[in-house]
């Protein structure tokens, strides 16, 4: 027995330092995969939402409000059959000299967790730089200014209400917008 | 008190012995059969496959696939882009199922005994055509064949990733034997789906 406590009390300082270093070695190498897996791989994780004004701040822009509504009137547009076309219009107002960039915004049905993008060139509207679909880059030597995204979305028509948008703005470290609609 | 009898004796060596024998070829013989219910090694990256006919609709994960019509020809156009050889065309309705982003007919080939063919990038076809989810797409894919390979039973790959190990996949199988061959098919134009 009392061999036994000498042994622990010898080799105290080994053992304050293995009760040290071995939770951080562990928790270190944790924290460093999970750095790699989230904020720095960027995938989306954290939401943030508008408040009660609509709009949110992020990655240097004001974004909101969000509008979205069914349009009816397709005169002029090619639809498919059986299906809904919801216009969202995303306001961006960036902070700085350069505006965010993004991913292609989607539009997600929250009972069943079905995506989509939004669908110019399908149904017949080109392409035009003053409807843009995802975040406009500020070039060199120009200031970035206010403008708005119109995203067209075709759904089928089972498709249901409420959904949200979400958009993806480029190195948010794994933040992301989500605006809640229900057109 | 009770005296062991010579014969009972034996019999439990006998047994001592015999036993350890005998559960080793119990489990040799478990063993064997454990490995012929085994499925082989690769079969964690098999795709799920759901299987369909020419006009029967058929979805996997994240895709829905209706192929619509089949033919033989010794030329194809799309309007503009022409070719000769030995075709086979597929007209088909194509539409993601859940998730739109990033979402493309990626995978478009034909499988024959095999070999296999993967659907032409030239001329306006529906090869890598971006999906929308619910809403499908109609249009055409074209294979250039071999002179003679439109015999037996063929079956064609629809996948919506290039890497379809463990995902869901579409097969249709087509049955080439009595397929009239057509001198020219000209390739659907790609647009919205009836």
């Amino acid at each position: 027995m009392t061999e036994r406590r000498g042994w622990w009390r010898g080799n105290a300082v080994a053992l304050c330092a293995v009760a040290v270093l071995l939770p951080a070695a562990i928790g270190g190498a944790a924290w460093w995969e999970w750095k790699y897996a989230y904020p720095d791989s960027g995938k989306p994780l954290w939401a943030v939402e508008p408040g009660e004004s609509g709009t949110v701040v992020l990655e240097g822009a004001e974004w909101g409000p969000v509008r979205a509504q069914v349009i009816t009137d397709t005169s002029g547009l090619t639809m498919p059959d059986d299906t809904t076309l919801i216009g969202v219009t995303v306001q961006i107002t960036p902070l700085g000299e350069k505006g965010p960039t993004c991913w292609a915004p989607r539009l997600i049905e929250q009972g069943t967790g079905r995506v989509w993008e939004s669908v110019r060139g399908q149904i017949g509207l080109p392409w035009d730089r003053e409807e843009p679909e995802v975040c406009v880059p500020t070039l060199d030597g120009e200031t970035a200014e206010p403008y708005q995204l119109l995203l067209p979305y075709v759904v089928p028509e089972d498709a249901e209400g409420p959904y949200r948008l979400e958009i993806e703005p480029h190195d948010a470290e794994s933040r992301f917008l989500r605006f809640s609609i229900d057109p | 008190m009770t005296v062991p009898t010579p014969g009972s004796d034996a019999r439990r060596r006998l047994v001592k012995a015999a036993a350890p024998w005998a559960l080793s070829i119990a489990l040799v013989v478990g063993a064997w059969g454990l490995a012929q219910l085994q499925k082989d090694e690769d079969a964690r990256y098999d795709p799920f496959v759901t299987r369909a006919e020419v006009g029967e609709h058929a979805e996997a994960r994240n895709i829905a696939v209706t192929v619509t019509d089949v033919h033989a020809a010794r030329a194809v156009s799309d309007g503009s882009w022409r070719a000769e050889g030995t075709w086979l065309v597929v007209d088909l309705d194509a539409a993601s199922t859940r998730d739109q982003s990033g979402a493309a007919l990626r995978v478009t080939d034909l499988r024959i005994g095999d070999r296999t063919y993967s659907a032409t990038e030239r001329g306006t076809s529906m090869v890598q055509l971006p999906l929308v989810t619910g809403v499908p797409q109609h249009g055409s894919i074209a294979f250039e064949l071999p002179e003679d390979a439109l015999t037996g039973s063929a079956t064609l790959v629809f996948a919506e990733n290039d890497d379809y190990a463990a995902d869901g996949i579409v097969e249709v199988s087509l049955d080439l034997d009595d397929m009239a061959v057509e001198r020219e098919v000209r390739l659907d134009e790609i647009g919205w789906a009836e």
